[in-house]
């Protein structure tokens, strides 16, 4: 049936696969008179693109007058450009953006489902997703779309020319390019900053308006610049790791066309459900799910769990955390005692997760609705009993990208003990730095490398490893079990919640000080204004996490029966009607995502 | 596929859903469930807004619009029909906004100046509190304004037991409740920081940012005036003596009393010298702020009403 329909839709194409529905088109060499007019097509597209791109920033200048005359950014229009995308920006934004919990979005959603969906224009659902998350990202700053475009053109130009050219040194020279280019533009927008604010103050360098560091200073941060670079530089290496497997022509995910090619990794890195916060995508999980997608294979149960879930997380319990956990902030947190503060550094460790666990959900929910499998990004992380275990729960696309792309490279821990230990800390640091242009957050992934390595060292993680779950059960009592998983839990959570504190307080000095602050207040009474508040709208994750916790999954499995599945399944039920409720009448009224920052 | 299995296994939770909404809906409109003022700050100034937004103002006789400085007097200190859209982290423009925005129409409003004027409009407040769709449905759904979240009731429940009525409390009854959130040390500290922070001079910038956020405030008490006939007085809350003698705070009060000249605008007088206690420089403690309340009492409706 499946195979009759898709012969309707793609005449000449076989199927090669009929479970995705995925075209098999038959790879062959082109012709060198074919290849020739690719590479044409390949420039005149990149040179249009820088041509319409200068175009731009010139009418903007021209509209901007208020400058230097004898500043040397009168040669290019681009200060002019940032001073309007730039600060201003910033501020803009955070308050334009489309977010998943606004009126705009939903309708934004339904517009574009009901225009994807509709037959007529079921040969366009591509092209409709490309140019409804072109919409969805440029609503708040659409001189930003230009950078994302930028993007798309260097891994799809990149990808390409890896997929095809068949001399080894050559293709690792254009995916090196590739991955190098896609890290100089995160490095220019994200952390030209934080460079150049370090290197002004070790040379002394003015920042005046005008001057170079000036510029640096004031360049604008694209919105979900570090995740789509990352699903770009993801593209890049699985295209050639798999080429340098197979050694043929063919690639699963680079199509003979350019045009095509071009139109699938537009695609890829802006689809929308997952643009601005993740899950990071990895073209290998992605590309093979490019087809076309029908009404009735909707997984409506699936779709209406996540957003259910998702939107509760977010919206009851991270918007109304951020009420109280507010208070942890510099100076605030100086006039509270040592239980209220780090009671609300506990609570923020929970609206951390619900904030971007809650993106998360909705996005995957989104993105199933439009026909879309995209990975889990939390697995209950705060049930791990070990860093390591919380490492594989927590940000999964994030901490999966990581390993496989930087980890594994750098020998992983093939290479003896200090090497690996050596990989941890450098991974780890550089995952601190993704999520932000500030020391601190690279002082965030030491700590918690050294955590991991230090873990590694004691042989602590392999001791808590999933597999062995069973055998633990069997050999230690349960009681036994459970207190000893309860405290490992408890550690992690302590570990890592102190480790929020760099996220909440990003200057140094600040968090130093609210470490004092929990010593040098004992004398203050704990604030059950702050305190109550922030365990009542914990709990939730609490039992949230709570069934998948590993003894407490034993200890059901033991004694599940059907008649205690149905009962489960009210349960569930009762929780999901519950949660919609509360959606409706007791959602905070916070709009921004903490992890659109990152 | 989607249709027959999918929607079945939906249905029970939507059945829940509408079920839970429908009795919350009639325990609110039964009035079963006392309203409450908010569990956070920011809840807190939604409850207020909302409450003047929607609530019946037949009695209304003053409302007063300011900052956290003004938020912090207890309104029924000063007297029956009186509404406070102050707003904590707020401005006084939000307050005028709402008032200009809303079908109550005050005959007295009071607006606090301090330093606090150069703060803008909180748009998204604002927003939200229009917003065509959301307007709508908490006019006809009390469940869903700020004052009814679930969650704010209970926690309200728990305070309303714990607490003693303060209005009842002796001023000393009073100054124990500020020693238990923060020692002497602590509140010492937060004085000499706002002092620290204030003795330095206004810059060009805050000029005239003050001036152009002056005008804004000019442009809504003249509309307000304009269309509602309302007396519009001005006034500033006492702060600490040493946060009040710094640099940038005379400078402050100079350029107010510049771009709001006494001979056009209405001010009320200050109230007798003495030594006002605060927090941290500029939040008055419980007793305190009580007196002044009272001296608003004494001073605005009576009197302005006898100068009509």
């Amino acid at each position: 049936m499946t195979q009759v329909r898709h012969a309707r839709r793609y005449p000449g194409v076989t199927d090669g696969c009929a479970g995705c529905r995925r075209p098999n088109v038959d790879y062959q060499r082109l012709p060198a008179s074919k290849e020739a007019s690719i590479h044409i097509a390949m420039i005149r597209l990149m040179l249009r693109f820088l041509a319409w791109a200068f175009l731009s920033l010139s009418v903007l200048s021209n509209i901007l007058k208020e400058r230097d005359p004898f500043s040397w950014s009168q040669l290019l229009p681009l200060p002019q450009l940032l001073d309007i995308v730039g600060h201003k920006r910033r501020k803009r934004a955070k308050s334009q953006t489309m977010l998943f919990n606004s009126i705009e979005f939903l309708v934004f959603f339904a517009i574009v489902f009901t225009i994807y969906y509709f037959p007529p224009l079921q040969n366009l659902q591509v092209p409709i997703l490309i140019i409804a998350s072109f919409i969805f990202y440029s609503w708040s700053a659409p001189a930003l779309l230009l950078i994302l475009l930028l993007s798309i053109i260097i891994n799809a130009t990149v990808s390409f020319q890896v997929a095809r050219i068949s001399d080894k040194k050559q293709r690792l020279f254009w995916a090196l390019s590739g991955v190098v280019l896609n890290v100089l533009i995160l490095s220019l927008f994200k952390y030209a900053g934080l460079l150049t604010n370090f290197v002004a103050d070790v040379f002394n360098i003015a920042r005046t308006e005008g001057s170079l560091a000036y510029l640096f200073l004031k360049l604008p941060l694209p919105l979900g610049i570090s995740f789509y670079t990352f699903e770009g530089i993801s593209l890049i290496v699985d295209v050639l790791t798999q080429k340098d497997k197979s050694e043929t022509d063919s690639n699963a995910y680079v199509s003979p066309n350019f045009t095509q090619h071009l139109l699938n990794t537009s695609f890829f890195i802006s689809f929308f459900p997952n643009l601005l916060s993740g899950p990071i995508l990895k073209s290998k999980t992605f590309y093979p799910q490019i087809a076309p997608k029908y009404f009735q294979d909707i997984p409506g149960n699936f779709i209406f769990r996540s957003l259910v879930v998702g939107y509760f997380l977010k919206m009851v319990i991270a918007d109304n955390l951020k009420d109280y956990t507010f208070w942890i902030s510099f100076p605030y947190y100086q006039g509270f005692g040592p239980i209220t503060n780090l009671t609300l550094l506990f609570g923020y460790s929970i609206q951390i997760f619900a904030d971007f666990a809650g993106y998360s959900l909705i996005a995957i929910g989104f993105a199933a609705a439009l026909g879309y499998k995209i990975p889990d990004n939390f697995d209950f992380p705060y049930i791990s009993r070990s860093l390591s275990e919380f490492w594989r729960r927590w940000h999964i696309s994030l901490s999966t990208w990581l390993r496989d792309y930087l980890y594994f490279p750098l020998g992983g821990n093939r290479k003896g003990k200090i090497r690996t230990y050596v990989n941890l800390m450098t991974v780890m640091t550089l995952g601190g730095l993704w999520h932000g242009a500030a020391w601190s957050y690279a002082v965030w992934g030491i700590y918690h490398g050294f955590g991991l390595a230090v873990e590694r060292f004691f042989g602590f993680d392999k001791s808590k490893n999933k597999s062995q779950e069973p055998n633990q059960a069997k050999t230690k009592p349960i009681w036994q079990q459970l207190l000893f998983d309860s405290l490992s839990v408890l550690g992690i959570f302590s570990f890592v919640s102190l480790g929020w504190l760099l996220f909440k307080l990003p200057r140094f000095e600040e968090a130093v000080d609210f470490a004092v602050t929990l010593v040098r207040n004992y004398k203050i009474r704990p604030g059950w204004s702050q305190i109550i508040p922030t365990l009542i709208f914990s709990i939730p994750v609490v039992i949230y996490h709570i069934p998948h916790f590993p003894t407490w999954k034993n200890m059901m499995k033991q004694e599940s029966t059907k008649n205690g599945q149905k009962v489960w399944s009210l349960y569930q039920d009762l929780a999901l009607g519950i949660m919609l409720a509360m959606i409706f009448l007791n959602s905070g009224s916070s709009k921004q995502f903490i992890y659109f920052q990152f | 596929m989607f249709a027959k299995f999918q929607l079945r296994s939906i249905l029970r939770p939507v059945l829940i859903f509408l079920f839970l909404m429908s009795f919350y809906q009639v325990l609110v409109s039964g009035g079963v469930l006392p309203a409450s003022d908010g569990a956070s700050l920011i809840q807190n100034n939604i409850v207020k807004a909302q409450r003047y937004v929607y609530e019946d103002d037949s009695d209304l006789k003053m409302v007063i619009v300011g900052s956290s400085l003004a938020a912090n007097l207890n309104v029924k200190q000063i007297g029956e029909g009186v509404k406070s859209i102050a707003l904590g982290g707020g401005s006084s423009k939000t307050g005028l906004e709402i008032i200009k925005r809303s079908k109550s129409k005050p005959p007295i409003v009071l607006v606090e100046m301090n330093d606090t004027i150069v703060r803008q409009i909180d748009a998204d407040l604002i927003d939200s509190l229009y917003h065509p769709i959301f307007y709508w449905m908490r006019q006809y759904l009390p469940m869903m304004r700020e004052e009814y979240r679930p969650i704010s009731v209970f926690i309200n429940s728990l305070k309303s037991r714990s607490q003693q009525n303060q209005k009842m409390m002796t001023r000393e009854e009073l100054d124990s409740l500020e020693g238990r959130n923060l020692t002497p040390e602590l509140t010492q500290k937060a004085i000499k920081n706002t002092v620290e922070i204030n003795s330095k001079p206004l810059s060009e910038k805050d000029i005239k940012s003050m001036k152009q956020e002056a005008d804004g405030i000019k442009n809504q008490i003249a509309e307000l005036k304009k269309n509602t006939g309302a007396k519009v007085v001005l006034f500033d809350i006492p702060l600490e003596s040493r946060v009040n003698a710094t640099l940038r705070l005379k400078q402050v009060r100079e350029l107010t009393k510049k771009l709001f000249p006494p001979d056009r605008f209405e001010w009320l007088p200050p109230p007798k010298e003495r030594e006002w206690r605060t927090n941290d420089g500029i939040h008055l403690i419980r007793s305190d702020a009580r007196d002044f309340a009272e001296y608003l009492r004494d001073n605005t409706i009576l009197n302005l009403r006898l100068k009509n």
